[in-house]
């Protein structure tokens, strides 16, 4: 059974400027010790997703579709069993989190109340357990969250993020304020308790590159909708969709002639969500839009050129067409 | 008008020299920037790279006289920084842009006003709505009709950068001080900044530092590289060279960590750069060097200078220079 199963998920803000919908029909498996990554520019409805997963959105939001935690369907769960699944199904380490922490508690103290709160037994020692296995000092449990660099506090909320054993990490732009070399670090951390416990990771962020070195697959999502999807490194490389090459054009290969003082990005905006316009809604930004893209907005469908190769799949008019 | 070139960079046609800048904080004892040189020419693009904390801030803000220096010297188109004279004509030709573009506007300020603000503080003469469009669209955001009356919250992050970018060059600086001007933008969009970037330098002959810890930036718009560790830079040099062929032990752990590079393996280093309040002795690297961890400075017999003598950029070949043991005794070896 899939770890993680979203089945034409649709999320709707409510807001006094009217309707937004941030998730349009999204559809994304994730197998047990898997990692899949969700990729797309800031906008595209990346962090609404994660806040689906466990009901975290704002009251009022319309949701439809069906999210599915081991089966389970999490919209369907009694309070008291979504409380039970949060943290020990599936955790979240949110965007922008690093000052999230309570300032004025130590983090020791604050990974043994998230144990405490779900798990109970033997919170302090566990909450060193924790903080040892995400690469810190036992001595670090004393300290408060500002004696900490940036890259030790994103270490933090993982450790707290795992007090209660989650099958499922969500982890949203968990590097994306960090030095390279930190950076390094953490995707190294993540990369090993993946491997060491099995743990099945949904990696979100803008940075493709990323993506590409630390999933297995990856799925790439423009203006609320996956617009492609595949084994991340042959994504990344011979991408299918048109917004798909443009994103990862824009990543220069260091010692490449080609992209030395050429630096290559997407010219223009992401659409509003609330002002899509009809037909594909990358259209404006496409460089290979053919005049039908302005009404026909093509759903994900198999991008099969070469026999028995069924894994990649992306919305574009040019893909999938001279399927036989 | 757009016409304009940089004229009159100093006599050797330098358009900033540092010369030994060191710049301390809480009476001298956290060693922010700890004796750099480095001299940027007419339509040069420096960029200035390293991890959080290793000096490079407080580096550029020292160029523009905003930190007092403990030791050396700098000098702006021939003028000293922190000398009297001309520090008002150095505040228009040497321009800054952040990391933040939507902390830098005024929220309540339109795109006019965050441009037409420099000009007056600055008297720059001429008819200033012409001047303000004319900034506007060089900086790519075009019409200019479009965007004069809105405000910055109704702008994307990239076109704020462009606003910024705009309100500087309408200055027509020598030098643009460019502080992480893309770490927080969307990948997509960071390539077009750095063409605007890269473009006044071919049009108009201004020279940029650019701060970053992004080493694909330098590829993209960089002539020079200069890496940053703990306060002092530990290797400069041709762009190609410094990140084609590094030198520094240093360098060559951060191009491994970068996804974008191919064929190098991972070396990851432990820990976060450390604080300037405590500088290691000897070369202040060593206590991450992998050359050092691995034993291999000991069993080829400098082990001890790399823990005990503190070294400075010596050249390696032209204009290529590194501050490592372990390279300065292979290159005499080789002579
Ligand atoms: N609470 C909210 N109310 C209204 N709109 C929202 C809310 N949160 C996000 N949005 C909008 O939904 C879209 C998707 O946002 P988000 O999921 O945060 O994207 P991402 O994480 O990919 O940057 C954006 O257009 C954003 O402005
Ligand atoms: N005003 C200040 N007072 C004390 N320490 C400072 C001050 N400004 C910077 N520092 C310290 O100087 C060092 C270099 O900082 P900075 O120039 O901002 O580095 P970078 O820009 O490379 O991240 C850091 O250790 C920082 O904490
Ligand atoms: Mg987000
Ligand atoms: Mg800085």
């Amino acid at each position: 059974m899939s770890v993680l199963e979203l089945r034409d998920l649709n999320v709707t803000y409510r807001t006094e400027g009217g309707d937004v919908p941030a998730v349009r029909g999204v559809n994304l498996t994730l197998e047990i010790g898997e990692t899949v990554g969700l990729a797309g520019e800031s906008g595209c409805g990346k962090s609404t997703i994660a806040a689906a997963v466990l009901r975290l959105l704002p009251k009022g939001t319309k949701v439809t579709g069906e999210v599915l935690l081991d089966g389970e369907d999490v919209y369907a769960m009694r309070p008291g069993r979504l409380r039970a699944v949060r943290w020990t199904s599936a955790a979240i380490v949110f965007q922008g989190a690093l000052h999230s922490l309570n300032p004025v508690r130590r983090v020791g103290q604050q990974i043994e109340e998230a144990i405490r709160l779900h798990a109970g037994e033997r919170a302090e020692t566990r909450a060193v357990e924790l903080l040892e296995r995400v690469g810190l000092p036992a001595a670090r449990a004393q300290h408060y969250p500002h004696q900490l660099s940036g890259g030790q506090r994103q270490r933090v909320l993982i450790a707290l993020a795992l007090a209660c054993e989650p099958k499922l990490l969500i982890a949203d732009e968990p590097t994306t304020a960090l030095d390279v070399m930190v950076q390094a670090q953490v995707l190294a951390l993540l990369e090993e308790l993946q491997r060491d416990r099995g743990l099945s990771l949904l990696f979100i962020t803008h940075d493709l590159s990323v993506l590409t070195h630390t999933c297995e697959k990856l799925a790439v999502m423009y203006a609320g909708r996956i617009v492609e999807q595949g084994p991340s490194k042959a994504v990344f490389e011979r991408p299918d969709h048109p917004y798909t090459r443009a994103l990862a054009a824009s990543f220069p290969t260091i010692g490449d002639p080609a992209s030395r003082m050429n630096p290559r990005g997407l010219a223009g905006d992401p659409p509003d969500p609330s002002a899509l316009p009809s037909g594909c809604p990358f259209q404006i930004r496409c460089d290979v839009a053919i005049p039908e893209c302005t009404t026909l907005d093509v759903a994900l469908r198999d991008a099969v050129s070469v026999k028995g190769l069924a894994d990649r799949r992306a919305a574009c008019v040019h893909v999938g067409v001279a399927r036989v | 008008m757009w016409g304009w070139r940089v004229s009159d960079p100093s006599p050797n046609g330098n358009v900033v020299e540092l010369t030994n800048v060191q710049v301390q904080f809480n009476g001298g004892r956290v060693r922010a920037v700890d004796t750099v040189s480095l001299e940027v020419g007419r339509s040069e693009v420096v960029a200035l790279v390293g991890e959080s904390g290793c000096g490079k801030t407080t580096l550029i803000r020292s160029i523009i006289g905003l930190e007092p220096l403990a030791h050396g010297s700098i000098t702006v188109l021939g003028q000293e920084v922190g000398g009297r004279r001309g520090l008002r004509s150095l505040r228009r030709r040497v321009q800054m842009i952040f990391q933040d573009p939507t902390g830098a506007l005024n929220p309540r300020h339109s795109i006019y006003e965050a441009v037409a603000e420099g000009l007056r503080i600055h008297k720059v003469k001429g008819h200033e709505p012409t001047l303000v469009a004319g900034a506007l669209s060089s900086a790519g955001l075009r019409p200019a009709e479009r965007y004069l009356r809105r405000f910055p919250h109704e702008l994307s992050g990239g076109q704020r950068q462009r606003v910024l970018i705009a309100a500087a060059m309408a200055l027509q600086p020598a030098l643009l001080l460019a502080d992480e001007p893309v770490a927080s933008l969307d990948a997509s969009i960071r390539g077009e900044i750095l063409a605007l970037m890269r473009s006044f330098v071919d049009s108009h002959g201004v020279s940029i530092i650019a701060v970053t810890h992004d080493l694909g930036l330098a590829w993209n718009i960089a002539d020079r590289v200069a890496v940053m560790y703990l306060g002092r830079i530990v290797e400069v040099g041709p762009t190609e060279e410094v990140l084609g062929a590094p030198k520094h032990p240093y360098t060559r752990a951060l191009l491994s960590v970068v996804p974008e590079v191919a064929g190098l393996e991972q070396q990851i280093l432990t820990g976060e750069t450390p604080d300037p309040s405590r500088v290691p002795s000897g070369c202040r690297f060593h206590p991450r060097c992998p050359v050092v961890a691995s034993g291999e400075a000991d069993r080829l017999g400098f082990g001890d200078r790399c823990r005990g003598v503190d070294l400075e950029l010596e050249p390696e070949v032209g204009d290529h220079r590194v501050a490592c043991h372990a390279v300065a005794i292979s290159a005499t070896a080789g002579q």
